[in-house]
């Protein structure tokens, strides 16, 4: 067997390293955002915007995480209506 | 584009303009009765600050409980912060069927684009976020005063004094006076796109 044969199957016997696994997980946050918004059965999105946060390197990924949470949240009903009355 | 209307009547009211009586005209021009803001505390303001969702799903909780539209906002930042990006992203209720994204791609797009350096090529969903910073400073300070405050600054008016009688948060102040200003004003006050 080749070297490159052996390594290729020492990696598969291995599993996917630490930084795949995290990544196909920030995928998954993305792929979810993507159903949750526009997906059948989802909110049928018409338009979404950002401002975004103070964090200039923040992910695609990032951000579609913290837009699950609050579509999470916002049908949980976990979510404060602010006083119409504020300036 | 309505916003043309809205600079127009903001242009006769008392500062500082409050975000409800920019709300209920918004309202009034796109006839849609959302756009209430909410504040959320996992929406983590060092990825994200604000949030504006439209959607058409008349059993989705967004058309159930505001209307169809919403805006979200990171609970707990300063005050003036909050209003700012509220009204920001309320602008977003007059984008046109081309600014919106509303499809997976367009999101993903959106996303990446967040992540880049200024470049030339910007899409047109992403020109539109620039645009609603600008509509926002304009709809909060009408042209007259601004000019007046113009003329101060630097005479023993500084930005923070600015800021208070604008309700505008400070870091924001300088942006009124950039040598562009008025030319992206003539632009957006007629219905104009900006151009990157």
């Amino acid at each position: 067997m080749e070297l490159g044969q052996k390594c290729g199957r020492i990696a598969y016997m291995m599993g996917p390293s630490q930084g795949e696994a995290q990544e196909r997980q920030m995928t998954k946050q993305l792929q979810m955002a993507k159903e949750r918004l526009f997906g059948q059965g989802g909110l049928d999105v018409a338009n979404i915007k950002l401002f975004p946060g103070t964090n200039r390197d923040a992910t695609p990924e990032q951000m579609a995480e913290t837009i699950n949470n609050v579509i999470a949240d916002l049908e949980s009903g976990d979510y404060e209506l602010v006083d119409e009355s504020l300036d | 584009m309505t916003y043309v209307e809205l600079y127009a009547r903001c242009q006769s009211l008392p500062v500082a303009i409050s975000r409800k009586t920019v709300r209920d005209m918004v309202r009034e021009l796109t006839g849609r009765q959302g756009g209430r803001q909410v504040w959320s505390g996992r929406l983590d303001p060092a990825i994200c600050r604000g949030l504006y969702l439209s959607s058409r799903n008349p059993d989705s909780i967004l058309v159930r409980q505001f209307n169809g539209d919403v805006v979200v906002v990171s609970r707990g930042l300063d005050p003036l912060l909050d209003r700012f990006i509220y009204v920001k992203e309320l602008m977003h209720m007059f984008d046109d069927p081309e600014e919106a994204v509303d499809s997976g791609d367009k999101f993903e797009d959106l996303l990446n684009e967040f992540g880049e350096a200024p470049s030339p090529g910007r899409s047109v969903p992403m020109l539109s976020e620039y645009g609603c910073f600008w509509m926002a400073l304009g709809a909060l300070c009408p042209e007259e005063c601004r000019l007046d405050l113009a003329e101060k600054r630097g005479n023993g008016l500084d930005d923070h004094q600015i800021s208070e009688k604008l309700k505008l948060p400070v870091q924001y102040v300088p942006r009124l006076f950039e040598s562009r200003y008025p030319d992206l004003m003539k632009c957006l006050s007629k219905g104009q796109a900006l151009e990157y």
